[in-house]
């Protein structure tokens, strides 16, 4: 495990230039030794459920819907349906933690890290997790939950496995974890993803990256327009788009409409308005610089592309229609509300869309089995989730294409 | 060109008098860009709004000053680009490009000139820059505030830079030798805002010496983010430079290189002034209608000048608040209202920028 025993003077005193935020004390050295839990051990679901049970039980939470679906999706039922289904997948095989993960987590998306060191918990792994520094009070919440937590009984073999992190971009203390770890998860933009993958691995270890990302929904225009309920949809829509300003990403920045003209610009008309009213009545956290850089970004766009500018009634929602699917600007997006839209009159034209950044598909009128014909019927490029309307932001085991609960483990063959 | 503006009044026009000149104005140089830059005119087109005349001045379409850091505008071909005019920016940061022909150059100085002289009289005066002669010497690392001393200039007679170039230090020999040679007569003064905050009066202070420039017309522009910073308000900055060298004349001034002819001189009551050949609406961001006297909102800027680009309306990244309209106790007529500061930036959110900073802008 110790991958150069000569060196590992220096990456001691590396080591204790960091500061662990959780738990208090906490010495990074031995967690990298600790010897990995079974999956699904019961001092990790008992922490699991513990944590899940504490932020569902503090108001404290109440503000903060991500923490709130966190300790949802970490409920007691829910880790038992994991388990049975991880239970049924391995089939009798041998399936163990790698040993010890180490996440990096995205500076602005809280809960992603809780996700990501919690099921990696769960399939047997010690974690050390690298937090921003910048954080909110919704994590620094979390993080003292989780400290007190750890000190609770029956929770050493957890808190002897795991370690939340805070330091500054520094290659020498990321690089000292690195060096002993068996997974490294880098969740972060394109730039933190190579600026981390230039520092080595153990020859054991592996990298679990989660680049850049953007997201788009299609929905059917006649299936929308004879919808009951679009109060309802739309409000969902506005949780998938407007949680993160739109810049989580799942959160859709197009939205195609499948179907003939007329239903397509019925359809457009009648939705943008019941957006802007939805909008209107989340708690947006947009400024005034928000609202600057969407004008900016539609006038930029106004002059390289033939598009046209929807008038809407205020800036929560702006739409900028193209009348086609070929190179859009969605790599760099403002966010914040800004929309891009566009007609189909069939789904093959997302064949060639689905490029490597495509992430999530919102959908909305087009059955499971129609997309999985459509993606059956030839290969695509990109594309990692179809999900239904307010589903967007949804953590699940499956994410940009990896099956984390696989990821985080490993197969001993036994032969029979 | 703009004689009707002139025999106005500069600031003797009433906003309604005003308005009227004004809105013409602006609607025939909406429809020259139109005509002359395909770029201004594809964003009309895109916002459906190709063709239409503005019944008010705050119905004329405006354009986010940012795209002129992102785009090169023009209305004129290039064999009629007299000059390129370019922003601040610190090393890194886009700069705006402003493109102008020689009629609009030559309407730049006439307004330049007649609304200085509206303040400072006609006289060129004995002037003292505060800052160092090097700001204007190194050309290839020309600065936003070097031009902005180069137009000052002039202005004024026997040029005096108030301070050292090595170490920015307060030369007081040099000044009390203008002093001198002013021999009682009034002597202008220009510099930014936060130069003079900070090694005019900064440095009096420190040093416990008081100078007297009580015959001194203080101009000063630039920004009050660093004296916000300190906690500095226009009140204080005006009671501190009085304190220590005796000026009690002291104009700021709001403008930006993306807007010529929009020079927005404050007056003796402590008002930004809006002269007849621009003004200024402010906006609530949130749907970008224009807000009454005393709302808090985004500056936009209109003047009837740019007519080599498309910048008659420009959407600023400034907040502020409009004071008055024909009410001034200084007795000069239009609008005036007060800057607050430049919008703070955006909020980093979403999952991809552990290390990156935040893309602001589609590019």
């Amino acid at each position: 495990m110790e991958p150069n025993p000569p060196k590992a003077s220096t990456a001691r005193s590396v080591l204790d230039r960091v500061k662990v935020l959780v738990p208090t004390g906490q010495d990074l050295a031995q967690i990298a030794a600790a010897t990995p839990l079974v999956p699904f051990s019961e001092p990790a679901r008992a922490f699991v459920q513990r944590l899940s049970a504490a932020i569902l039980g503090d108001i404290g939470f109440r503000p903060y819907p991500e923490m709130i679906a966190f300790a949802h999706w970490m409920r007691r039922a829910r880790i038992q349906e994991l388990a049975a289904e991880f239970d049924r997948r391995r089939n009798g095989a041998v399936w163990q933690g790698r040993g010890l993960a180490f996440h990096i987590a995205p500076a602005n998306v809280d809960t992603i890290f809780l996700y990501s060191f919690m099921l990696s918990l769960l399939m047997g792994n010690a974690n050390v997790v690298r937090l921003s520094s910048k954080r909110s009070a919704q994590v620094e919440a979390a993080l003292a939950l989780i400290d007190r937590i750890l000190g609770e009984r029956g929770m050493e073999p957890v808190r002897a496995r795991l370690a939340l992190v805070g330091y500054d971009h520094d290659d020498e203390i990321t690089g000292a974890l690195s060096a002993r770890c068996d997974l490294r998860v880098i969740w972060g933009g394109d730039e933190t993803v190579a600026a981390v993958r230039r520092l080595p691995l153990p020859p054991n270890a592996r990298d679990l990256c989660f680049p850049h990302k953007w997201s788009v929904s299609v929905f059917d225009a006649a299936a929308y327009l004879g919808h009951n309920g679009k109060d309802e949809l739309v409000r969902r829509y506005v949780n998938d788009t407007y949680q993160f300003g739109q810049m989580a990403c799942s959160s859709p920045r197009m939205m195609i409409w499948r179907g003939t003209a007329a239903d397509c610009a019925a359809a457009g008309d009648d939705f943008w308005p019941l957006l802007e009213r939805a909008s209107a009545r989340f708690d947006t956290g947009l400024a005034a610089i928000d609202f600057v850089n969407k004008r900016v970004a539609e006038d930029q766009i106004a002059m390289a592309r033939s598009v046209s500018v929807r008038q809407g009634a205020g800036n929560l929602v702006n739409v900028v229609r193209f009348s086609t699917l070929e190179s859009l600007p969605l790599e760099e997006h403002c966010g914040a509300g800004l929309f891009y839209e566009c007609t189909i009159a069939d789904l093959e034209p997302l064949r060639r869309f689905m490029g490597r950044r495509l992430q999530t598909i919102v959908s909305h009128g087009i059955s499971q089995a129609e997309w999985k014909g459509f993606l059956a019927s030839g290969g695509v490029r990109g594309i990692d989730r179809i999900a239904a309307v307010g589903k967007a932001l949804e953590f699940a085991t499956v994410w940009d294409g990896h099956d984390l609960m696989r990821e985080f483990i490993r197969e001993i063959a036994v032969d029979p | 060109m703009l004689d009707d503006f002139f025999s106005s009044g500069i600031f003797s026009t009433t906003q309604a008098a005003k308005a009227r000149l004004l809105l013409d104005e602006l609607n025939a140089l909406t429809r020259r860009h139109e005509a002359g830059c395909a770029a201004y005119a594809a964003i009309r087109s895109a916002r459906g709004e190709t063709g239409q005349t503005a019944g008010r001045i705050d119905d004329v379409p405006f354009l986010p000053v940012r795209l002129f850091k992102t785009h090169l505008l023009k209305s004129v071909p290039d064999e009629a680009v007299f000059k390129v005019l370019t922003s601040s920016g610190t090393t890194g940061q886009a700069v705006s490009q402003i493109v102008l022909d020689t009629a609009t150059a030559q309407l730049q100085t006439r307004v330049m000139v007649g609304i200085m002289q509206h303040f400072i009289g006609k006289a060129r005066l004995p002037m003292l820059i505060i800052d160092h002669p090097g700001v204007v010497k190194d050309r290839t690392s020309f600065s936003a505030r070097g031009a902005g001393i180069l137009g000052m200039s002039n202005f004024g007679r026997l040029h005096t830079y108030a301070l050292g170039d090595e170490d920015m230090r307060l030369d007081t020999d040099a000044i009390e030798s203008l002093v001198a040679r002013a021999a009682e007569g009034p002597i202008l003064l220009f510099g930014f805002t936060f130069m003079v905050w900070r090694y005019l009066v900064g440095a009096l202070r420190d040093s416990g010496r008081r100078i007297n420039l009580a015959n001194g017309i203080l101009i000063h522009s630039g920004g009050w983010k660093k004296l916000e910073d300190e906690a500095v308000d226009n009140d204080a900055f005006k009671r501190e430079l009085r304190q220590w060298t005796g000026i009690s004349r002291v104009h700021n001034f709001y403008g930006m290189v993306e807007q010529v002819g929009s020079i927005f001189v404050e007056c003796e009551a402590g008002r930004l002034h809006a002269p007849v050949f621009s003004d200024v609406v402010i906006r609530d961001p949130l749907d970008w209608r224009p807000l009454p006297v005393g709302s808090e909102g985004l500056i936009e800027v209109v003047s009837a000048l740019p007519r080599s680009y498309p910048g008659h309306a420009l959407l600023t990244e400034d907040r502020g608040v409009l004071t008055g309209e024909d009410d001034c106790p200084c007795g000069r007529l239009g609008r005036t209202f007060k800057v607050l500061g430049r919008l703070p930036k955006a909020e980093l959110r979403g999952c991809s920028d552990t290390h990156a900073q935040r893309v602001e802008t589609v590019s």
